[in-house]
């Protein structure tokens, strides 16, 4: 397997805060990896980088045989729109969209294709809701749709369960389980054990170092 | 996905803050347009009470007696009528409001009467013309005055006669405690008639520009470019008179220098913070646009496309308060000038241009520094 993404002795400072200090990993095509540690210790700010949504204060990032970490801005949004899919834990859905709207909002994303990932995800008759009108499961069922409409090479989750019942929490893994079975691969942030059991690699940050891949 | 449609969706959406940032851009175009219906019905009235001042400005023969103009309030001597014409051509002066008077004592019906005959307005060459700054009065008419009118039993619509000619009386003109009351006015070229002085004048009144700064002396001005033009006479400044309508002028241009530019700042800090909390309120939005693949120019589109929606509608709502405020309260403010308050429609091109002008520039700042800054620090803590 070749490395969609590598993170090579990375150093993250938010002034005097050092959220990440000294980290290297890499991420294959076709990985389920799960990162997980205690709040605090780097995890987002980790797949923040992965993803190209924040740049290291040293160290270097390469994401599809790109250097995310010196490219300009316009190249790494380029890169995040054609390989890159986000899952939020928050949602961060556009309240003021329809949930059709907010998964065509995907620039690669076409109104069937949208149509099509909604209703594999059983939110058909939730097509001309807002995300305020839906359960805290369904907005993640949406955000879920649309880090995957535009068909990525990898999703970058975080905490993608954090705030779902067990019931939503498996729906939401079974999806997961689903895009990598299909060749996709999936980077996720979790606090939960059952959700980092289903990845075949665990990145354990402590402090804002990798203390564990196993 | 287009721009229009996402703008209207969040318009929408968040139909309580759009209403409060429609209201103060509203309130803020409103007070512009009302402010500049204000001000120039402000000018427009000062204008009418500065020129019922009346005019400041004596040009007579320069050989005049002094003694015997003061006493008598009118000058023995005469100049041709084309001296009118002359520093009216001469174009680059000082002067304004330009009529040429003959003033001479008469007797009415035994009683001694002043006959004053004068000429239409003349504009010096290139000078807007104005409205005049006295009563026209018709050839073979007189406006005579009350105490002559009560001695003579002169009425309006009857005659009256001077010298060897009847006149048709035009007016009996009010009781004004001043010479007025014994004086007949007729047009110049029957005064001449009556007087045996056809084509003399005796006097040019007029007003001094207020172009004039207030380090420059009036008089010598008037005197130097008077005698370029017109030698063979001599100007008398009426300071106090023209000091009191300068400084009616002046009053305004400073009120207006002051207040127009504090409103003006006012309105674009009330713009600029809500534009601001606008982007604030949305930060989350513009980390999640970047997270998706959208450049920096779609999210701009987007909020400043916001920004010229309220502002065109903004414009629009504005022009029509600022204006129904202006209409209803300026008819009571300036009574004199009260029929001159009307629609200013090029305000309405101006509002609708320059207030979404102006709430895309308040946007701007805040809507690009948002999106220059790493998408992670928008999308906020997870």
């Amino acid at each position: 397997m070749s490395a969609l993404i590598t993170i090579d002795h990375v150093r993250k400072a938010h002034g005097a805060v050092v959220a990440l200090d000294d980290v290297s990993v890499s991420i294959d095509r076709g990985e389920y990896v799960a990162i997980v540690g205690p709040s605090g210790s780097g995890k987002t700010t980790l797949l923040s980088l992965m993803g190209g949504l924040d740049r290291p204060t040293s160290g270097s990032v390469h994401a599809f045989d790109q250097p995310l970490s010196t490219l300009s801005t316009s190249a790494v949004t380029r890169i995040r729109a054609r390989h890159m899919g986000f899952v939020f834990q928050l949602f961060h859905l556009i309240p003021y969209l329809s949930v059709l709207d907010n998964v065509r909002a995907v620039p690669a994303a076409t109104a069937d294709r949208a149509q099509a990932v909604l209703t594999e995800l059983g939110l058909a008759d939730r097509l001309r809701h807002r995300p305020g009108q839906l359960s805290v499961g369904e907005r993640q069922r949406v955000g879920l749709a649309r880090a995957l409409v535009s068909a990525p090479d990898v999703i970058l989750a975080d905490e993608p369960t954090g705030n779902l019942d067990p019931a939503a929490e498996s729906e939401v893994s079974r999806v997961l389980d689903a895009y990598h079975a299909q060749g996709g691969t999936v980077v996720l942030v979790t606090h939960s054990d059952t959700m980092a059991a289903r990845a075949g690699r665990t990145i354990r940050l402590e402090a804002g170092r990798c203390v564990e891949t196993t | 996905m287009t721009v229009l449609r996402w703008i209207v969706a969040e318009l929408r959406f968040r139909s309580v803050g759009t209403a409060v940032a429609l209201f103060g851009i509203v309130i803020a175009s409103a007070v512009a347009v009302a402010l500049t219906l204000f001000e120039d019905g402000f000018e427009r009235e000062t204008r009418r009470i500065v020129r019922d001042i009346g005019f400041n400005v004596r040009i007579i023969p320069k050989e005049t007696d002094l003694d015997r103009f003061y006493l008598e309030g009118y000058s023995e001597l005469t100049i041709p009528e084309d001296a009118v014409h002359r520093l009216a051509a001469a174009g680059d002066i000082s002067y304004n409001h330009l009529v040429a008077t003959l003033k001479k004592k008469l007797t009415v019906t035994d009683k001694t009467v002043f006959l004053l005959g004068v000429s239409p307005t003349y504009f010096p060459k290139g000078r807007k013309k104005k409205s005049p700054m006295m009563f026209a009065v018709e050839p073979g008419t007189a406006h005579v005055g009350s105490r002559i009118a009560e001695a003579s039993g002169a009425t309006k619509g009857g005659t009256i006669t001077l010298g060897a000619e009847s006149f048709r009386v035009a007016r009996v003109m009010p009781k004004t405690s001043t010479p007025d009351d014994v004086t007949i006015y007729t047009h110049l070229a029957d005064a001449q008639r009556v007087l045996s002085l056809e084509g003399r004048i005796n006097e040019i009144k007029a007003i001094d520009c207020l172009c004039l700064t207030a380090d420059e002396n009036p008089a010598a001005i008037l005197e130097r470019e008077l005698a370029a033009v017109l030698p063979e006479a001599r100007v008398f400044h009426l300071s106090t008179m023209a000091d009191a309508r300068a400084r009616q002028r002046q009053t305004v241009e400073e009120l207006a220098a002051v207040l127009v530019p504090m409103v003006a700042l006012a309105a674009c800090l009330m713009v600029a913070v809500l534009a601001f909390i606008n982007v604030r309120d949305r930060r989350s939005e513009i980390g999640v646009l970047r997270a998706l693949g959208y450049g920096g120019g779609r999210v701009l589109a987007l909020f400043l496309g916001k920004a010229t929606v309220l502002g065109v509608i903004g414009g629009g709502l504005g022009f029509a308060l600022g204006t129904t405020i202006a209409l209803s309260y300026g008819q009571t403010l300036f009574e004199l000038t009260a029929k001159a308050m009307k629609t200013d429609w090029s305000l309405l091109g101006w509002s609708l241009l320059l207030t979404p002008m102006f709430a895309i520039a308040a946007s701007f700042l805040p809507t690009l520094i948002a999106v220059r800054q790493e998408p992670s620090q928008n999308l906020g803590p997870q």
